[in-house]
């Protein structure tokens, strides 16, 4: 009887598979448009895109041009081409700027059961490496190389990847996302409820409200962080912070020339690395602690006035007693930490 | 010789031959005063007004909450009955939270407003997500991000129940080294 077990097994493992390699229920529909138009010096190239994902490459022409893959996905051949009509390309170029955007329309009757259809566009831009350039997508990605010119990004639902930006104008807004950067050497950057890593930031302001922030070099950095955890790996040159309502914000090393490092907190743990530095640190309703901490040296402490509202310590950290760098940290309902 | 529940027996026998006389109740009430009457509710018309007002302001808030408390899921059941599920979950922890929230507002009534401000930020968003959804050829996209947001949502509530909670009970602020 053996081999009528093997056969019930093969019948039971079989079926499932044989009816899932023959369901019906699926169809994918392509359609692809490209539209360029010159791109005379100081116009912005505007995209505006939603589920789906947003590529920039540079070349040499002087001309702004998208490729627009629309893909749609239904339980029929007819279903799915019915749904491509439900997006439109619109485009348009106006007296400075060159515009492309991404239209849905809702479909008419109740998508199929079980999300048996879905809708989504991808574009590749293609610009010469000194535009001037707009960035809004939802439900997508936005892969984004080296770039030198203006640039405003507006991301929701999506990760940012970008290489090194180094223009002045960088002007980046993220939120219910992920941000991958290499390098921001000025600008602004705004995130929220996103997980936010930047591996180099230079005289940039940064706010992240919500999720984590994680910053390997800072350096002139005006940063502030609501309800994220931040963690920066070094600093390297003058930085000021304010942390408010977050679980954790730690800083793990700072640079022997960096001048000042300015902290405010509020209803947060602040943690500072053990090195060579000059110390000031004010708490209102917080604690002190340099456990485990080697050569600190306290100059100031309010022993002595256990009820003042705000108590001050003041000293040094490390053996280089001639350093020129500060922290000073203001902390509110908090707890200031010195790491051993 | 009598025995003694034998006599108890007899007694009560005794005892229910004797009735109480006829008059003996009109005799009562001639000697009780006139107006011993039923008393009278003499509320006077501000402490009616106070009273309908305060029911009326308790079956608002009562219809308020428990309307945002139990959010109908029928459409995205329809859809698919795990999402239905999962946002449910997520409601009703963030109902609870809230609630805890509200329990400390006394404490610090300042930041409770922020606190506030700032969840109400994510709950706009959510609708925002909630209103895109109907016949969306990407329902399940916007679904996942709808979850993602009731899970934010329930983090930042459970943060900020912290940051209360600590200040409610703050610890020691004395050095620690």
């Amino acid at each position: 009887m053996n081999w009528l077990n093997n056969l019930g097994l093969v019948i039971f493992l079989g079926f499932p598979a044989i009816v899932l390699a023959h369901d019906p229920l699926f169809s994918e529909k392509q359609k692809n448009i490209t539209l360029h138009y010159e791109l005379p010096k100081g116009h912005v190239v505007s995209v505006e895109n939603q589920f789906g994902d947003i590529k920039v490459v540079y070349w040499n022409k002087e001309v702004a041009q998208v490729h627009a893959r629309i893909t749609a996905s239904g339980v029929t051949d007819e279903k799915a081409n019915a749904l491509l009509q439900h997006v439109q390309i619109q485009h348009q170029k106006l007296d400075n700027q060159i515009q492309f955007k991404t239209r849905f329309t809702k479909t008419p009757t109740p998508p199929e059961k079980g999300f048996r259809s879905s809708l989504r566009v991808d574009y590749i831009l293609q610009i010469p490496r000194d535009a001037e350039l707009e960035l809004i997508n939802s439900f997508g990605d936005i892969y984004m190389p080296d770039h030198a010119g203006k640039l405003t990004i507006r991301q929701k639902y999506g990760k940012l990847y970008a290489n090194h930006l180094s223009g002045s104008e960088t002007d980046v807004q993220v939120s219910f996302g992920q941000v991958l950067i290499k390098s921001m050497q000025g600008g602004h950057m705004k995130a929220a409820y996103s997980q936010v890593v930047l591996d180099e930031v230079t005289r940039s302001e940064l706010t992240n409200s919500f999720g984590d922030l994680h910053v390997k070099i800072a350096r002139d950095v005006r940063g502030v962080v609501s309800y994220s955890s931040g963690l920066i790996d070094q600093i390297k040159e003058a930085s000021a912070w304010q942390v408010n309502y977050a679980p954790k914000f730690r800083i793990n090393q700072v640079d022997k020339r960096t001048k000042e490092i300015k902290i405010q907190s509020a209803y947060s743990p602040v943690e500072i690395p053990n090195g060579h530095y000059d110390f000031e640190v004010r708490l209102q309703n917080g604690q002190f602690s340099y456990q485990g901490a080697e050569q600190v040296i306290l100059e100031r402490q309010p022993k002595t006035q256990p009820n003042q509202p705000i108590r001050v310590y003041m000293g040094k950290v490390g053996s280089d007693l001639k350093g020129d760098t500060k922290i000073y940290i203001m902390s509110k309902h908090g707890q200031v930490k010195i790491q051993p | 010789m009598m025995n003694l529940e034998d006599l108890v027996n007899k007694k009560r026998e005794d005892a229910d031959i004797v009735h109480p006389s006829p008059h003996l109740w009109n005799r009562i009430e001639s000697q009780l005063p006139a107006d011993s009457t039923k008393p009278k509710l003499n509320w006077p018309p501000l402490a009616v007004a106070a009273s309908l007002l305060l029911c009326i302001g308790i079956g608002y808030f009562w219809g308020k909450n428990s309307a945002s408390g139990t959010q109908s899921y029928a459409d995205i059941k329809a859809l698919d009955p795990q999402y239905a599920r999962q946002m449910a979950m997520y409601n009703g922890v963030i109902q609870e939270k809230r609630k805890t929230l509200a329990s400390l507002k006394a404490y610090q009534p300042t930041l409770y407003v922020t606190f506030e401000q700032d969840w109400r930020v994510l709950e706009k968003s959510y609708q925002e997500l909630r209103d895109t959804l109907p016949n969306h050829p990407n329902q399940e996209e916007l679904l996942k991000a709808m979850i993602d947001n009731l899970r934010w949502q329930s983090d930042l509530l459970e943060q900020q129940v912290r940051i209360l909670e600590n200040l409610k009970s703050p610890p020691n602020t004395d050095e620690l080294a």
